[in-house]
């Protein structure tokens, strides 16, 4: 449950600062002269100094604030909230609202909300951690009425979001090579969809697959091989177990790892490959498509540096290629298999 | 930056600029032209913009005007105002206000005309003193209102790229009306409650309520017509309370006693004494018991007379030292600014304030000046024998039956006296009084000129009496061995002023009298005592409040210490002596001087501690928008960032700085050690070293070389 909107103070603009040295000219030349006149003037000017501080204040609060997180989160990339504001008031409508979804983000304005109406929209976010985080609190501002004062309250949101590491570039991967993993060919008969060989069909192959171009071409039946797809297998290995990272700079590296491995997986699983994830801690299984790719980014979202050990990862497949993370001691550098070594170390990529 | 939503800025400001001025004429600072010329300006300029047609001064004719109207404003200061400042100076912003109007071009140039709206605005307001300006006050309070909520929407729109002024649509008619009502409830009370240090001012002519009463009795020397002159003049003069409210009897008011006559003018009798009256401000007149008591409200007069009904024993007044003059008359030792509260115990039978003529001042009471020998066989013929009262009495009848009541008046020549009695047998009250204390003094009878006040406007709707200008009157005071000073009045009935009820329409003059005097009484001359008053009643009712409470005692009624028509003239109660400075005010002022310096230490904490991601943020998208970027408010931080470091490259490194920290604590919801809060603070003040022109890439390089 959402607890109490917190006020952020009350901003005064450089219109109501004006308003305000007006006021005190108004102050000096009614006392100074005894004129009732001025000072009437100066009693409804610090009236609507007050009513306007109230209004703005009233105009902020009893409202009801929702936001609604997108499907996917990706650290430091912009995603588009959804926000609702209601307005709970009774009497008074709300004019002219900023909405903000976490401090100091894309605003949004809400023109007018009538009594008991309500209104949604949408805010770009940009959340540069990954993790579980709790969306930005609904931030809601005015400068109605008069443009005097800015007041701000902050609506606290339960929504829960889970950021996955921040995704670089497939093609920078790719450049390191890191996209040759499993892609290495087996060779291999097997039920693939990748055309292997074709041959003579034997007695129990599947009919289905018989290649009847060839086989009117050539006079017999000709069966079309399939390789198998263990050899489209991407194990990533990301060894967590690097102790507790009190140089900022390692722990840097390790949140680029990190986005590595997930920018590899990802990239492995749109292209059709199974990916693997091991960690020290958590693993998992070899799996394609959405809801694999929700698995290990999840896991890539919550992994954490564990102890150090001295145990080498290995993959459930030890024919599936690999993608070794880890961070090295400097000057070292992680192997993969099969295809180059190459230095996936934070900071190379 | 050009003017988004220009035409509803325009018809705004022009709506505004136009009521601004109104009142200004009608307080006589400024003539109709002037005002007539402006409002014809601003208004083409209103109808113009109506239409949807672009008026705008180049900003070289703006200036070239200028130019011109200096060599008038001074034509207008030497010749036409004969070197009074107030109205050139506002002629000169009328002027200027106009100029600027019709060159609105800029956000700017908004503003500098709402700022010259404000201060034509400020002089009608403090040269008003009718109240209908308050009507005007919250007209223009609420269109101001209304202009500052458009502007802020507006600007907030322009923000956001939205400049479709059907998109700029915003229902606030409801919201004006309850802003407006709930911003004039609580200026009742600030007005009421904010300090006063001078005493009230009032600027301009009185509109109607005649701030400045020119009333007979009230110099130190009259001309023979000067009542009559009054007569037709409605204006109030005071008004009275009587306890109990049923009053009986004739109402006369002695203001000043005359006592010297030279040829066609009464001098004003000697003062004799000056009253102390104490902290208590109570002056015993004479002695008695008080069978009536009278509040009297009596608005700003020269001289400083308090008129007095003649059985006068007992004054209250917020005054220390009053002059009695030697014919019973008291006045305050200065002229008086605004309205003279005082309360006045009497007694049932008419008590003289003044000694025997044969004391001070009783040579002049038999002076025969203006007593010329036909004057006197005449008042030998009339007065015929018998005892001084019976004489007395037959020449007051001989003049109220002989002559004629007028105040169409032809006389004049060297002896108007002469020319009443003798020739056109007609007069007003002035003339029959001055005749028949010269013609007394003729035969030996002491004899002076009053002037006050006769009769009054009973108003039931207040309870009180309305004493006008046309109230003023003359009557003798002659001095009899048996009866001392005595009042006569030889003017005929018919020509005294007339007391009674008013009906019908009357009734709205009425009410209409009834808001004068609040206005007058609680607006136009409320001052530091009224503060103070206040506070005592509140006081009182704190005390009763928190008295019940406790106890449960009965709350004494707030006055009921005062002395009532059925107690006692009590003698002036014992009073504290007079500190230097009212608790009161020493309180406020701590008070003030406490909070001043909360402020401020305030003030230099903040200023003093490191800053917060968010507030070093602020400050980027300040600087960077006085540098001149484009940052709108719905720019987010990684595009300032971008559009930052396309226009100063040499403050893009510590605007991402900057931005980076911003988002860690905004976005990650981190907390940020001083050290690198502090290095925000830095980095925003290297961008404002690096957006400065002259400096910025190219420096960076030659410090890099």
């Amino acid at each position: 449950m959402a607890s109490r909107p917190t006020p952020e103070g009350i901003r005064i603009t450089k219109v109501g600062l004006w308003y305000v040295l007006f006021a005190l000219v108004v102050a000096i030349a009614a006392s100074n002269t005894g004129n009732n006149a001025l000072y009437m003037v100066l009693a409804m000017m610090l009236a609507i100094l007050a009513v306007s501080g109230f209004v703005s204040r009233a105009n902020v609060r009893s409202l009801a604030a929702g936001v609604e997180a997108p499907g996917e989160l990706f650290a430091g990339r912009p995603a588009r909230v959804r926000f609702t504001l209601a307005n709970r008031a009774l009497l008074l409508p709300r004019w002219a609202l900023l909405v903000t979804v976490g401090k100091g983000g894309e605003q949004r304005l809400v023109g007018y909300l009538g009594r008991k109406g309500s209104a949604a929209g949408e805010v770009e976010v940009i959340l540069p951690r990954r993790g579980r985080h709790r969306l930005g609190d609904v931030h809601v501002a005015s400068l109605f009425p008069f443009g005097l004062f800015r007041k701000g309250i902050r609506y606290p949101t339960v929504e829960e979001v889970l950021v996955f590491p921040e995704l670089f570039p497939a093609a920078a991967i790719r450049d390191d090579g890191v996209s040759d993993f499993g892609e290495q060919a087996a060779r291999r008969p097997g039920w693939g969809h990748d055309l292997h060989a074709l041959r003579t069909f034997r007695q129990g192959d599947d009919p289905r697959r018989i290649h009847w171009k060839q086989t009117a071409r050539v006079g017999r039946l000709v069966y079309m091989e399939r390789e198998t797809e263990e050899n489209r297998r991407l194990a990533v290995l990301f060894d967590n177990g690097v102790g507790e990272l009190t140089d900022p700079e390692e722990a840097a590296r390790f949140e680029r790892l990190v986005s590595e491995g997930a920018t590899a997986a990802v990239d492995s699983l749109d292209r059709g490959f199974e990916v693997e994830l091991v960690t020290r801690g958590r693993s998992v299984p070899f799996g394609v498509g959405r809801r694999q790719r929700w698995a290990v980014l999840e896991a890539l979202a919550l992994v954490e540096p564990e102890a150090r050990s001295a145990t080498p990862l290995a993959s459930s497949d030890p024919r599936a290629g690999e993608l070794r993370l880890a961070l090295p001691a400097r000057g070292e550098r992680v192997a993969n298999r099969p295809g180059p070594r190459l230095a996936t170390a934070g900071g190379t990529g | 930056m050009t003017l988004a939503f220009a035409r509803e800025k325009r018809l705004l400001l022009a709506a505004l600029a136009v009521m601004a001025p109104l009142p200004l004429p009608l307080n006589e600072v400024v003539g109709w032209p002037a005002v007539a010329a402006f409002c014809l300006g601003a208004g083409a300029f209103l109808a113009a913009t109506w239409r949807g047609r672009e008026v705008g001064l180049a900003p070289w004719m703006m200036n070239v005007l200028g130019l011109a109207y200096l060599p008038l404003f001074w034509l207008d200061l030497r010749y036409l105002s004969g070197l009074q400042l107030v109205g050139p100076v506002v002629r000169l912003a009328l002027f200027a206000l106009l100029i600027k109007l019709l060159a609105l071009r800029r956000e700017r140039d908004k503003w500098q005309v709402l700022i010259g709206i404000f201060f034509v605005f400020l002089a009608a307001m403090a040269t008003s003193v009718h109240p209908s300006v308050v009507l005007y006050l919250v007209a223009f309070v609420v269109l101001a209102m209304l202009a500052l909520a458009r502007f802020a929407y507006l600007h907030v729109l322009a923000g956001f790229g939205r400049l479709d002024p059907e998109q700029a649509r915003l229902p606030l008619a409801s919201f004006l009306a309850g802003a407006a009502l709930v911003a004039a409830l609580v200026a009742v009370p600030l007005f009421a409650l904010l300090p006063r240090v001078t005493n009230p001012y009032i600027f301009g002519r009185g509109g109607g309520t005649g701030t400045v009463i020119q009333s007979t009795g009230f110099t130190d020397e009259v001309s023979l017509g000067s009542i009559g002159r009054i007569r037709d003049n409605r204006e109030v003069a005071f008004r009275v309370r009587f306890d109990p409210a049923d009053r009986s009897g004739e109402l006369r008011f002695k203001a000043a006693t005359f006592d010297r006559y030279e040829g066609r003018t009464w001098r004003r009798s000697p003062r004799s004494s000056t009253l102390d009256g104490g902290y208590g401000r109570t002056f015993q007149l004479a002695h008695g018991r008080a069978q009536g008591w009278a509040q009297f409200f009596l608005r700003p007069v020269t001289g400083g007379s308090l008129p007095l009904p003649p059985g006068a024993l007992v004054l209250e007044v917020r005054e220390r030292r009053l002059d009695l003059g030697t014919g019973g008359a008291l006045s305050m030792t200065g002229p008086a600014r605004d309205v003279v509260e005082y309360r006045l115990g009497f007694g049932a039978a008419p008590a003289s304030l003044a000694a025997a003529p044969q004391q001070a001042g009783g040579q002049a009471a038999l002076d025969r000046g203006g007593a010329t020998p036909r004057i006197a066989d005449l008042a030998t013929r009339v007065m015929g024998e018998g005892t001084a009262l019976d004489r007395v009495r037959r020449l007051e009848s001989h003049l109220a039956t002989g002559y004629r009541y007028s105040l169409d008046l032809q006389a004049g020549g060297d002896s108007p006296l002469e020319s009443f009695l003798f020739e056109t047998r007609t007069g007003h009250c002035e003339y029959f009084a001055s005749a028949m204390v010269v013609m007394l003094r003729s035969q030996g009878i002491p004899a002076r000129l009053a002037a006050g006040f006769y009769g009054a406007e009973w108003n039931p709707l207040t309870g009180y009496h309305v004493v006008r200008q046309s109230n003023a009157h003359a009557w003798v005071e002659a001095y009899l061995p048996e009866t001392g000073w005595t009042i006569f009045d030889p003017t005929p009935a018919a020509g005294r002023p007339e007391s009674g009820e008013a009906s019908g329409f009357a009734v709205l003059g009425q009410a209409w009298d009834f808001l004068i005097f609040r206005w007058d009484r609680y607006v136009l001359t409320y001052g530091f005592a009224d503060q103070v008053g206040l506070f005592f009643r509140f006081r009182e009712l704190w005390l009763g409040l928190r008295s019940l409470l406790r106890r449960g005692d009965p709350v004494p009624a707030p006055g009921a210490a005062s002395p009532t028509a059925a107690e006692p003239t009590a003698p002036a109660p014992a009073v504290p002596p007079e500190p230097g400075l009212p608790l009161e005010v020493l309180v406020a002022l701590s008070l003030t001087i406490a909070a001043a310096g909360t402020v401020a230490l305030a003030l230099v904490r903040r200023a003093r501690a490191p800053w917060s991601a968010t507030r070093a943020y602020r400050a980027l998208r300040r600087t960077l928008a006085h540098a001149g970027l484009a940052v709108p408010d719905h720019l987010a931080p990684m595009a300032l960032h971008r559009r930052a470091a396309q226009r100063f490259p040499a403050a893009a490194d510590p605007a991402g700085r900057v931005v980076g920290l911003y988002l860690r604590e905004s976005y990650g919801g981190e907390e940020l050690p001083p050290e690198e809060r502090q290095a925000g603070k830095e980095a925003v003040r290297e961008v404002a070293r690096g957006v400065r022109p002259g400096r910025g890439a190219g420096e960076k390089e030659k410090k890099a070389g």
